[in-house]
């Protein structure tokens, strides 16, 4: 029991159910086509995780995470900083768009990084140049216009 | 299979768990989910770890002969993995993604020592690889034979052949046989040509590997919010991509397995609607009255059992054996 309650694995199967019961809630009261299938693997999936946290608890779970490089705690210090970062980009594209957050992101992230200023410009102006010229430009994909530019009425 | 069930029910246009928001009437598109949660925990601990993907010493063993010998080593996998592409090919709708996730598990299932799938084994690229050249040929197939497109470019293909006069069926096999031989030798010349250029060019591609983490993590984390935001060009796809970034991380971090969540998002849509055409025409006696639906419940009940079987038939030997050196 222990040995379960200090697996991480052992938790997020625990958490897995959630989804599964909150669907299951939400669909009681659709027609028989709309409840269906979420029924169906709701119950099969709520099965197979009281299954697997059962044996978890009786027989210890056998689960070998991959490790952390030494000295890194998931959630402190470096780790932290690098889910800032990859935070920071998926904010940024919405908010500026592809164009404007993709080199932006680069330069600053590169430099922060200890990177040299050149290098940094270099990679920044390429992915620019990339989106502009190669995606917008010349096989016409479509990105979408940034959230700011919508607020500003543009 | 839940989370495939997101936006309007295939059968009665039923708008599900859609949480208000527009974006997901349409369901969850399949590009950022596969990037999220397989590409974001990847470069995340690329970032963690501070170093190139490999060494220079780690690449330098083997190369492209060591790759000719893993093939040639593989060729019963690769002949197995072809075929289910094939197969997956010729089957409508079943697209390209579904055969290369069949081949990956068939591969992991019938290796005898599956611990290193996912962490280097190569096995896991070449079946894959094997159900993707094969699934091409095998779309063709239903195309040219009866008219139905096995994917999306084969509707495109089957588009072009009515605009040029040319009709799907028997006709196509008979009249028609130098022009079907010649589709057929364009996917051979394709494979060899593309099969050239990447020979020629790994030994450039592979130095990618040797980049710093402070240079090549930010480049791929970039491309892969710009190709998960081509899928419905939305910056929906970016929160989708993000959403299950997350639920990657987690689960690479406590050893949860990815790649049924894909199997279960790909088949899960098809599935469903098989799975309400058949209660709707037979009730829920099709489980126990069809004969061809109870093979295939014994094959699947023997499918989860047998694993479990011979787990705790290893579990068993290893305590005996435990016992015995005490």
């Amino acid at each position: 029991m222990r040995q379960a309650i200090k697996s991480s694995t052992w938790w997020v199967g625990i958490a897995l159910m959630v989804p599964f019961i909150v669907a299951m809630a939400v669909s009681a009261p659709w027609s028989l086509g709309g409840k269906l299938a979420p029924w169906i693997v709701g119950t099969c999936a709520i099965v197979a995780l009281l299954i697997h946290s059962y044996s978890g608890v009786r027989r210890g779970v056998d689960a070998k995470p991959e490790p952390l490089p030494d000295g890194v705690h998931p959630l402190k210090g470096r780790a932290l900083k690098v889910y800032a970062w990859v935070a920071l980009l998926l904010i940024l594209i919405p908010l500026l768009g592809h164009q404007i957050a993709t080199p932006l992101f680069i330069l600053v992230f590169m430099l922060a990084s200890g990177e040299a200023l050149w290098l940094a410009s270099l990679l920044a102006a390429i992915i620019a140049g990339f989106i502009f010229f190669i995606l917008e430009k010349t096989i016409h994909v479509g990105l979408p216009d940034p959230l700011i530019a919508q607020w500003l009425g543009f | 299979m839940l989370i495939a069930q997101v936006g309007f029910a295939p059968n009665t246009g039923f708008a599900r768990f859609d949480f208000g928001w527009d974006y997901l009437l349409d369901g969850v598109t399949l590009v950022p989910v596969v990037l999220g949660l397989f590409a974001m925990p990847e470069v995340i601990d690329l970032l963690l770890r501070r170093s190139a993907i490999a060494s220079e010493e780690t690449a330098a063993h083997g190369g492209m002969g060591q790759g000719l010998r893993d093939a040639v080593h593989n060729w019963w996998l690769i002949a197995r993995c072809g075929t289910i592409g094939t197969v997956c090919g010729m089957i409508p709708g079943l697209g390209g993604l579904a055969a290369e996730w069949f081949a990956y598990g068939h591969a992991v299932q019938t290796a005898k020592d599956s611990s290193m799938f996912g962490k280097g084994d190569v096995r896991g690229v070449i079946a894959p690889e094997s159900a993707t050249a094969g699934q091409k040929p095998g779309a063709i197939l239903p195309t040219v034979a009866f008219g139905i497109p096995g994917n999306g470019s084969m509707a495109v293909l089957l588009g072009v052949f009515l605009i040029v006069g040319l009709r799907p069926g028997p006709e196509m096999l008979r009249e028609n046989l130098p022009l079907t031989s010649m589709m057929v030798w364009t996917v051979v010349a394709g494979n060899i040509i593309a099969a050239i250029l990447a020979l020629a060019l790994q030994n450039y591609m592979v130095k990618l590997c040797y980049l710093r983490a402070t240079i090549i993590a930010p480049l791929i984390l970039c491309f892969m919010v710009v190709g998960a935001s081509l899928a419905t060009k939305s910056f929906g796809d970016v929160l989708i991509f993000a959403v299950f970034g997350v639920l990657g991380y987690i689960f690479k971090r406590s050893d949860w397995p990815r790649v049924p969540l894909v199997i279960g998002l790909v088949l899960g849509y098809l599935s469903e609607t098989f799975l309400f055409i058949t209660v709707d025409r037979y009730g829920i006696a099709w489980m126990w009255e069809r004969p061809i639906v109870v093979i295939i419940e014994i094959f699947m009940i023997a499918s989860i059992a047998y694993p479990i079987y011979r787990k705790a038939k290893g579990t068993r030997e290893s305590r005996r054996q435990a016992e015995d050196v005490e």
